[in-house]
């Protein structure tokens, strides 16, 4: 048997699956949708590095490969679409190409109308039971991962900073050392507390290095993923809930808390989702907008045009999206130990 | 320097000034944020391991280890070395071998790595062949351990095998694991 014949039946398997997906939303009254993986002014994610390319006769019109679907699925959302997915695929440039990574993958995203995370996480839950996994999900916030891990009182190192996202954004891109939550100007809003959130880890007695470019934000991420993340437990599905809203994003912050309103989905140890009770207000998607756009040269990648009007009128109505790495989901699914092994082909 | 992506498993970096072998790597990119390099790092002098998060954006200071041979003599409190050109004879602390101290077979020559003239760990093959000298005779109706026995090999370490093995049998080893493989036959 040749390797490729030896993944045609994980092949069959991965189709039935990706049905079974479909029957569900479709089910559930969600619209399937087909939207383009070429964008003239994606999203910006500073941490995201896109592919670029060119028509040959037009070599001034930059197009950019989705990183996700999400750019065109808010869009329709807005126009009034109700709940919505897309399966499709995605590329990153910035990816290893490995056993959970790589430059191009497919991904599952929906949107729920009228929804908040929690909303979506009980779909969520519904769905992993369709497709056959047996073992009832737990929650675990943040908050109680850092306490029960660690000792680490999450909640201490943030704090409510009053600084407005506009203002932030410009600090942020002059120095370092602030991480807070978008929100629109005058707001009090969320911000991690670098001095802080240090104290914590060495009380902690943690052995992580911490060097004076280390924001509260690469510090939350580098202790997360140490010490934290190896930790949960594989038996069993684990939502890891409420982020610190200081971690900015599109998702929306949980009123009068620090927490955002957003989960990710691990399954066997593994990150399979991640989900955002969404932001809705206009000005704070364009803060959050202009706040990549200034830090995405600054960690040295490629600025693209970005759509001024994104989500304004129309806006995006109260919703809650799911976007999850289909590639990852089969793998956990058939038990399998690299990605090579549940896809036709690799780029 | 290297970048944070860069770092692979089997290669020596320099972290807080001393020696780290990366034991462990794994590329991780929460998505949401920064890619990061996850890994478990053991430092080369003495042993201890580390668990790190390296954004694979950040600059991470190579250690600049070369190798050297040497044949192995015995040892006490320390392991004995001896340059096979030079005839020099060296030291290597026991915190530096830890495990890999009982796989070394007298006489065999092994590529030590070197840190700024100190030894910091020595090659050693994934299996080793070694001779029993003390096994004993398998208690009839032991159904607790099971088909197994430990016994003890001329390096001087015990491994558990199976209980037809006897005193003078040479069985291989799996040095990652510390595991019998099989016995083998001259």
């Amino acid at each position: 048997m040749t390797d490729l014949s030896r993944r045609i039946a994980p092949l069959r398997h991965r189709a039935r699956l990706v049905a079974a997906i479909r029957a569900f939303l479709d089910g559930r009254g969600y619209l399937a949708v087909e939207t383009p993986r070429l964008c003239r002014t994606p999203i910006p994610e500073a941490h995201i590095e896109l592919f670029e390319t060119h028509r040959a006769a037009h070599p001034d019109d930059s197009l950019w490969l989705l990183p996700s679907p999400e750019y065109y699925l808010k869009q329709l959302l807005a126009a009034g679409s109700g709940s919505i997915y897309e399966i499709t695929h995605s590329f990153r440039d910035g990816e290893e190409i490995g056993r959970y990574h790589d430059i191009e993958f497919t991904m599952l995203e929906y949107y729920t109308v009228n929804a908040d995370g929690d909303a979506s996480l009980e779909v969520t839950r519904e769905l992993l039971q369709a497709l056959g996994e047996t073992t009832a999900p737990v929650n675990l916030s943040m908050q109680e991962a850092w306490k029960r891990f660690i000792g680490i009182d999450l909640a201490a190192t943030i704090q409510e900073s009053g600084v407005s996202g506009e203002r932030r954004a410009t600090a942020k891109a002059g120095g370092r050392g602030l991480n807070s939550s978008a929100s629109s100007a005058g707001a009090p809003e969320t911000t991690g507390h670098r001095d802080l959130m240090v104290e914590a880890i060495r009380r902690a007695g943690l052995t992580l290095s911490i060097s004076p470019d280390d924001a509260w934000e690469d510090l939350f991420q580098r202790v997360f993923l140490s010490y934290i993340e190896p930790e949960l437990p594989r038996d069993r599905p684990v939502f890891v809930t409420d982020y610190p809203a200081a971690v900015s994003t599109l998702a929306r912050r949980k009123s009068g808390t620090p927490w955002a309103d957003r989960w990710e989905l691990y399954l066997g140890g593994v990150e399979v989702a991640n989900c955002f009770g969404e932001e809705t207000d206009p000005d704070r998607i364009a803060v959050f907008f202009r706040e990549q756009q200034t830090e995405k040269p600054l960690l040295g990648r490629r600025v693209h045009p970005v759509d001024p009007t994104f989500l304004r009128a129309p806006p995006l109505p109260r919703c809650s999206g799911v976007a999850m790495g289909v590639d990852r989901l089969v793998m956990h699914l058939l038990g399998a130990n690299d990605m090579g092994e549940v896809v036709s082909f690799r780029p | 320097m290297i970048k944070g992506g860069s770092i692979d498993k089997g290669m020596y970096i320099l972290y807080k000034g001393d020696p780290y072998l990366v034991a462990e790597r794994e590329f991780v990119n929460p998505g949401k944020g920064a890619a990061f390099t996850r890994c478990k790092l053991k430092n080369a002098k003495n042993g201890s391991v580390l668990k790190e998060t390296i954004k694979t954006s950040d600059n991470v200071e190579e250690a600049n280890v070369y190798d050297r041979d040497g044949q192995y003599l015995y040892s006490d409190d320390t392991f004995h070395f001896m340059d096979t050109e030079t005839y020099d004879q060296f030291e290597i602390p026991a915190a530096v071998l830890s495990d890999k101290g009982g796989y070394l077979m007298e006489g065999e020559q092994y590529r030590i790595i070197m840190w700024e003239s100190e030894p910091i760990d020595v090659v050693i093959p994934m299996k080793i062949v070694a001779k029993v000298t003390d096994a004993p005779d398998a208690v009839k109706g032991d159904t607790v351990t099971g088909a197994s026995k430990t016994v003890v090999v001329e390096t001087g370490i015990s491994v558990q095998v199976p209980i037809f093995i006897k005193t003078g049998d040479k069985i291989r080893i799996n040095t990652e694991t510390g595991e019998y493989v099989e016995r083998v036959n001259d």
